[in-house]
């Protein structure tokens, strides 16, 4: 019964957080997507976002969200609830932006030659085209949620301790007690409720997101029940109509350019005067002689990210392998996969360490980062590799190119951008890890190893020392992604491009 | 009368931080009631004319005119047969069809009675909830023009129309397109139409244009005359055939 109450309300957080994460991630992508002018900061803006450690972030969104709401349960569930949408948020948003961005060229001119506005082109081709994108995508995100829920139902404020009842609550109540069982019967209903997911919602949604794919053939797949129950219980004319006038009441603003603009120098005053009192706050001295460990802790960090995203591509490739080989198994190795990623590891991480000992929890602490990316190298090479043309494909089965030659040839630098895509979010999702990877927490007895992570948990007691760790550890971040992944993705991008 | 008239349109790229022109100074005439057809290399801007002369992209130098006036954005009164069809997979024929209409903002009721109508001119009745994934490269085509001429354009452009069909399904549905074109049926007055097929240009064109590789220019005209339906192996056509070689080749030569 317990159980069953702790259930109800991790899946009503999870679910709301992937709503509102479904919603913010189409609008900021197609946003996004349609115009150069806002792509060139929402896009740099994403970047940052999706590859920071937002659980290095939710100590300061739990404080600030717990004083608006004066300490009440709510303020505790939305910071919860943002928590999750945070971690599920960006590779929706990413997908969407990317879908819109690759959009087939005669389509778009198909649409533009017709008079097509940009309202009627987002509601009637955009939003319906992204249907594959956000299916696929949802179920990395959903895995991602279940592996973030654990670390948000239990709240520490300075040195008060807050419980929201859930799964993850109640998965740490078995571990301290050390009730096997209890952990065990957690775990397994959080399997099930995956496996649920995912074969009652999922496949059967997967199947029928093929009806909105380009260039697909045979015939139409079957709608869902689901799909159709929502499309006769939901009034989406009205809906549609709510919409168009929110947009066209945006229109109207947009005429007021002179009001907006000036309001946006106001905005971009008011910005700049926190900005900089917020510098110098943080200059001000005295330093905490603690700042100097950073650079050593970052790169402790990661080095041992590394590790695990290497790690990662090289477990994805069998699966990727076999998902080419017969196409006819990718929904299972979906399926089992987000059911596998939903698992979350975090939980069994303090039993891990305990029993391997201090002296290899760095290896301990690899595996759990692994966990942490595996789902995304797994999930977009995945992608990747069903969405090869099969025409070449099959130019490569006739002219007999296999073996080496083919992985080399043909696979790898068709499934490059979604490799690179890949590797991108892994790295994001390791960092992530290393936020709860380098510091476990045994009551009397702490373990902890070098990292920017372990740094970053000693540093909360005091916001200074906090902020700069968080920041160093961005910056760090931001210049790793706009020097190395970025080139490498716009050089793969350009270079290995079938759509023409 | 002119319909469409392109002056000095010339359209570059940036590629790899140089400018590079795929089209320079073309100048192209269309009269009503005239069927021009543009043939040239692969690559050599074919499309791109097209798309000016739609108004869908628009020149780095020179103007688009319609009726006279300067073109500002996609002409309202023209519409495009795309080569790959450029069919919405999640609509039926019929909702592809509406889809366009409903950009136009054309009311509902008015919408179906349209939307059958060129359904069945194209001969696709009993098709109407058929998915484009369901049906034949022939079939698909067939919806692309069902689609283009159910908003009643004044000009129609045609890029490669026939050219992803087998050659029966295409000499088919070419055939089709000229018997309702001549017809007088339809609201279009002049088509603007490109191939590959050399035989294709002749049989359906009133007027050759052709275009030299890239960057390409107007290299001839040839004005075609023969009464329809065209017979391909009559003298006429052979030697206006032999002529339209000539002429391509010699503008590969003069590269
Ligand atoms: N958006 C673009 N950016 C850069 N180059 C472009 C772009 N669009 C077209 N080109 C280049 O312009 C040239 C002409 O293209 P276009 O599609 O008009 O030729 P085409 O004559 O229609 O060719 P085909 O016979 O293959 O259809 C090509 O070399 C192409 O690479
Ligand atoms: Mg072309």
């Amino acid at each position: 019964m317990y159980l069953l109450s702790a259930a109800f309300w991790s899946v009503i957080r999870i679910f709301i957080a992937y709503f509102v994460s479904l919603l913010f991630g189409i609008v900021y992508g197609v946003l996004a997507a349609m115009n150069p002018r806002r792509e060139r900061w929402m896009i740099p803006l994403l970047d940052v976002l999706q590859s920071v450690p937002i659980l290095g972030f939710f100590p300061i969104a739990v404080s600030i969200l717990v004083f608006l709401f004066r300490g009440q349960r709510i303020g505790l569930e939305l910071a919860a609830i943002f928590l999750i949408f945070t971690s599920q948020v960006w590779n929706i948003a990413f997908g969407v932006y990317e879908t819109v961005k690759t959009f087939p060229r005669d389509i778009a001119e198909m649409a533009l030659s017709f008079g097509m506005n940009s309202n009627f082109l987002v509601k009637r081709i955009y939003v319906p085209a992204l249907i594959p994108t956000i299916i696929y995508n949802s179920g990395v995100s959903l895995a991602v949620g279940w592996y973030f829920l654990m670390a948000s139902e239990i709240i520490t404020l300075g040195n008060v301790e807050i419980r929201l009842p859930g799964l993850g609550t109640a998965m740490m109540g078995y571990v301290a007690q050390g009730n096997l069982a209890g952990m065990l019967i957690t775990v397994g209903t959080i399997v099930f409720i995956n496996w649920c997911t995912q074969w009652f919602l999922f496949r059967p949604l997967i199947e029928w997101s093929d009806l909105f794919k380009f260039g697909a053939v045979g015939s139409a797949p079957e709608e869902p029940g689901i799909v159709a129950f929502l499309r006769n219980n939901i009034r989406w004319e009205k809906i549609s109509q709510h919409l168009d006038r929110i947009l066209s009441w945006g229109e109207t603003l947009r005429k007021h350019q002179k009001i907006l603009s000036s309001l946006r120098y106001v905005l971009y005053a008011a910005l700049l005067g926190l900005f900089a009192y917020f510098l110098y706050w943080l200059l001000k001295p005295p330093y905490s002689p603690r700042l100097v460990e950073i650079p050593e802790n970052l790169i402790a960090t990661t080095f041992r990210v590394i590790v695990a995203v290497g790690l990662s591509i090289l477990l994805s490739f069998p699966f990727v392998i076999k998902a080419i080989r017969a196409s006819n198994t990718v929904k299972n190795i979906y399926t089992l996969a987000a059911t596998m990623g939903s698992v979350p590891a975090v939980i069994f991480y303090p039993l891990i360490v305990r029993s391997v000992g201090r002296e290899y929890m760095g290896v301990a602490a690899v595996l759990l980062l692994l966990t942490g990316s595996l789902w995304y190298t797994l999930f977009n090479m995945l992608k990747g590799a069903l969405m090869i043309p099969s025409t070449i494909i099959e130019m490569a089965n006739n002219f007999g190119v296999r073996g080496f030659l083919y992985y080399r040839t043909i696979l790898i630098p068709a499934m490059l951008p979604s490799l690179i895509t890949g590797t991108i979010t892994a790295w994001g999702g390791a960092w992530n890890a290393s936020m709860v990877a380098e510091e476990v927490n045994f009551g009397k007895e702490i373990f902890s190893i070098h990292g920017i992570g372990s740094l970053l948990l000693s540093a909360t007691a005091q916001p200074k020392e906090l902020l700069w760790v968080v920041l160093a550890m961005t910056l760090w971040i931001v210049f790793i992604n706009t020097f190395f992944w970025k080139r490498w993705y716009n050089h793969a991008a350009e270079k290995y491009n079938f759509s023409e | 009368m002119a319909l469409l008239e392109l002056k000095e349109i010339t359209k570059a790229y940036i590629e790899k931080g140089k400018y590079f022109s795929v089209i320079d100074e073309i100048d192209l005439v269309v009269k009503e009631g005239e069927l021009v057809v543009i043939v040239g290399p692969s690559g050599s801007g074919k499309s791109t004319v097209v798309r000016i002369a739609a108004g869908l992209v628009s020149p780095t130098k020179g103007q688009v005119f319609y009726k006279g006036q300067p073109l500002p954005g996609p002409n309202p009164n023209a519409s495009i047969v795309f080569q790959n069809f450029a069919l919405i997979p999640w609509l039926t024929v019929q909702e592809n069809i509406e889809l366009v209409l409903e950009a136009r903002g054309i009311p509902p009721r008015q919408r179906i009675r349209t939307a059958l109508k060129y359904i069945d001119l194209v001969g696709l009745d009993s098709f109407e909830d058929a998915y484009p994934r369901e049906l034949s490269g022939g079939m698909k085509q067939r919806v692309g023009f069902a689609r283009a001429l159910a908003v009643e354009p004044e000009i129609l452009f045609m890029d490669e129309p026939f050219s992803s069909l087998d050659v029966l399904t295409a000499a088919d549905l070419r055939e089709e397109f000229l018997k309702l074109w001549t017809s007088g049926k339809l609201s279009i007055r002049s088509v603007v139409m490109v191939t590959h097929n050399i035989e294709e240009a002749i049989l359906m064109s009133d007027r050759i244009v052709v275009l030299s590789a890239r960057p390409s220019k107007v290299v001839g005209e040839i004005e075609v005359s023969l009464p329809r339906p065209r017979d391909t192996h009559s003298k006429e056509f052979e030697s206006i055939l032999d002529h339209l070689y000539a002429l391509i080749v010699s503008s590969h030569i003069s590269k």
